[in-house]
């Protein structure tokens, strides 16, 4: 469970006062603070303070695809905001001891599991969406092969002798409109197997830029 | 003889220009509303030879009419102060998250939940805020819960406007409509309220149906789901229970006061300045929150409108729309419900029911004290769900917010959704009006469409391997149209 990874960071580290998971959008999922502190603040203001530095390097030109970690320490209490996963960030409030880095090693093991638990990235989205598409194109295959078969089975049974002009006519009207639909279905293929191609190309555009370090 | 066109043709230029520019993204609607009442008043007075009592009975009303706009602003600024202090609480957030961990991860019922939650906050928020409120909340779950967000942000943004039209209160045309026509909270609720509640239903079904295919959920993200701890929503729960009360209270005093002993008005802004005075909250962030874009622009609208309405403009209008309807009380009803809807498509719908308003008070049918709220009610539903028929308005909003939080949704599956949705839905409330007016011709139709279905179902049970699979693959054809 998450909340078991929140309590585990904090006996792992005894110098951590407190932890909040929030989002982007200033929502925390879980925190170890009581319901004395405005949590709705908190997680605002931590987004805030994400955007605020994501601003000051728009306005000084740094190139800044997304941010590892925003360290902040005052004379009693440093703070640590790591990312997470695609929109969520952990939030860790340290009590200061002197010559004594913070050591995120100790916490690095529990960050990959929340960032599975709580936020999923796009591409896993795309992902799904990429399998559903490739079951849809697999069911219209199906469906050209057996109109295939079918045009072959038609012609073959043209062939017989002992059928009639007209049941020969019959026949290859049948074998026509199937022709015309195996166009179709043809076309549809093609398509599908592009827009796959094009999904493709963006689930690889998204592969994630970092992993926590 | 130019004179007496001149003044009509100018405010009529105005109301259009204003339009525009609100469409055309050119300017600020609040600013634009009001420079269009800045020549109204010039017209007013030079033209037309009005004193400044005029533009005092535009924005206010008169005592003739009982102060019919000064009672719509007192309403929208006192539902703006209780929307204000009740979100300030996290209360629908809390309400949502709360709903949603009740859904134990099911994808049906996870659909289900988010339609209902959206109709219930909507029908006391307006669309912008519920957007605002709800988009972001649906995305985190679906982070969660490891799902494509998209079907719910869609089924949620068109069905932000059937809650618009629940209470009296749910949106500004509502306000509006039921403040000039003296129609009661219960009245309201009882004719419109329960048509949208019906139609939910139905959409519900056809929502279900288009998407049940493509939700499915993970295993493992509704227990992560209960971790999420709702309660940090919540600054201070003193407070959430305080805004809970004031909503109560205000809908029973809504629904057990008469409108002729005290206005409702007068009952919203009371609750509203006794919550702001327990909530202990900071007044001035309150006062400073308050959205004084909307009151600027309504002040714009109420003037440019009130002096198409003196310059005799509606009365034009009216004549026109009569002469389409013709004396057919029906008809004339459906003619408001699906005019009203395709002009709110594009047009912001404030200022089409502010004009719409008169008009249908000065066309012949709404002589009949019987039919007369009809067609009040089908100017509410038709000005509140006609938005959705294309993707512009609040749902650029959606649109934007979806962006924003990197899981963009297009424009043309919005379009194709909220299209045929408000289609079908306009149709379901068309029907209950042809059952209302031609009992007898309604029930043909109804018949007709059941019987239709069920040969359908019949001829699909009976012969699944042929007709069965055609017929699936009608439907799959349809359903990949519209979600696709």
């Amino acid at each position: 469970m998450v909340l078991k990874n929140i309590q585990r960071i904090k006996s792992a580290l005894p110098e951590v006062l407190h932890v909040a998971m929030f989002y982007n959008t200033g929502t925390i999922f879980q925190t170890t603070f009581e319901q004395n502190i405005n949590i709705p603040k908190l997680g605002e203001n931590l987004a805030e303070l994400l955007n605020h530095v994501k601003k000051v390097y728009e306005i000084c030109n740094f190139k800044m695809e997304t941010y590892r970690k925003f360290i902040f320490e005052t004379d009693d209490v440093s703070t640590i905001i790591i990312k997470l996963g695609e929109d969520s960030n952990l939030a860790l409030f340290f009590k200061k001891e002197e010559d004594k880095d913070v050591k995120l090693t100790a916490i690095k093991r529990y960050l990959n599991r929340i960032e599975e638990l709580i936020d999923t990235d796009e591409t896993e989205i795309l992902f799904q969406e990429l399998a559903t598409r490739e079951k849809d194109l697999k069911i219209i295959e199906e469906n050209f092969q057996q109109k295939q078969q079918k045009i072959n089975d038609l012609q073959t049974q043209s062939m017989n002798t002992t059928l009639s002009e007209s049941e020969v006519g019959d026949i290859k009207k049948a074998i026509k409109n199937l022709e015309d639909e195996c166009e179709h279905l043809k076309q549809e293929i093609d398509q599908k197997k592009l827009e796959n191609q094009i999904l493709i190309q963006k689930i690889e555009s998204k592969k994630k830029p970092f992993n926590s370090d | 003889m130019i004179i007496i066109i001149l003044s009509p043709f100018i405010i009529t230029a105005c109301f259009i220009g204003v339009i525009v520019l609100i469409l055309t993204d050119k300017l600020n609607r609040a600013i634009a509303a009001l420079a269009g009442a800045v020549v109204t008043y010039f017209v007013l007075i030079f033209i037309e030879n009005f004193t400044f009592a005029i533009i005092v009975n535009l924005l206010f009303g008169t005592q003739d009419d009982d102060y019919v706009n000064l009672h719509s602003f007192i309403l929208i600024i006192a539902m703006m102060i209780i929307v204000l202090i009740s979100n300030e609480a996290g209360l629908f957030q809390f309400i949502a998250v709360k709903l949603i961990i009740l859904s134990h991860g099911k994808p049906i019922r996870l659909m289900i939940i988010f339609c209902i939650i959206t109709v219930v906050i909507s029908a006391v928020l307006n669309n912008i805020l519920t957007v605002i409120i709800l988009i972001p909340l649906t995305i985190t779950i679906s982070r969660i819960l490891n799902i494509d967000p998209t079907p719910y942000i869609l089924t949620q943004a068109v069905l932000v406007n059937i809650g618009g039209t629940i209470f009296s209160i749910s949106s500004i045309p509502n306000i509006l409509i039921t403040t000039y026509a003296k129609i009661s909270f219960t009245e309201f609720f009882l004719n419109v309220g329960l048509i949208s509640l019906i139609v939910f239903g139905f959409t519900l079904i056809f929502f279900i149906l288009l998407y049940k295919k493509e939700l499915v959920i993970p295993p493992g993200g509704a227990e992560i789901l209960k971790e999420f701890d709702v309660w940090n929503f919540v600054p201070n729960k003193t407070l959430l229970i305080q805004s809970m009360i004031s909503f109560i209270v205000l809908i029973t005093l809504l629904i057990i006061i008469p409108s002729s002993i005290i206005t409702p008005d007068i009952i919203a802004i009371t609750i509203a300045t006794f919550l702001m005075i327990i909530s202990r909250l900071n007044p001035k962030e309150i006062i400073t929150k308050i959205d004084l874009e909307l009151i600027f622009y309504l002040i714009g609208i109420f003037i440019i409108a009130g002096a198409m309405e003196v310059t005799g403009v509606t009365d034009a209008i009216a004549v026109i729309m009569s002469n389409i309807g013709g004396e057919d009380i029906l008809t004339e009803i459906l003619l408001i419900l699906w005019v009203s809807a395709f002009l709110s498509s594009s047009i912001d719908n404030i200022p089409i029911t502010r004009v719409l308003i008169p008009v249908i008070d000065n066309m012949p049918v709404s002589n009949d004290p019987n039919t007369k709220n009809l067609t009040f009610y089908s100017l509410a539903i038709g000005a509140n769900w006609g938005d959705n028929l294309t993707p512009l308005g609040d749902n650029i909003l959606v649109v934007n917010i979806a962006e924003q939080h990197k899981r963009p949704i297009s424009f043309k599956k919005f379009f194709k959704l909220g299209f045929i949705t408000t289609v079908y839905q306009l149709t379901i409330v068309s029907l209950i009006f042809i059952l209302i007016f031609q009992f007898a011709f309604g029930m043909i139709l109804i018949l007709t469409v059941f019987l239709s279905i069920s040969i359908i179902y019949l001829l699909y049970k009976s012969n699944p391997k042929t007709i069965g699979l055609k017929i699936d693959k009608l439907i799959n054809k349809f359903r990949a149209l519209i979600i696709r």
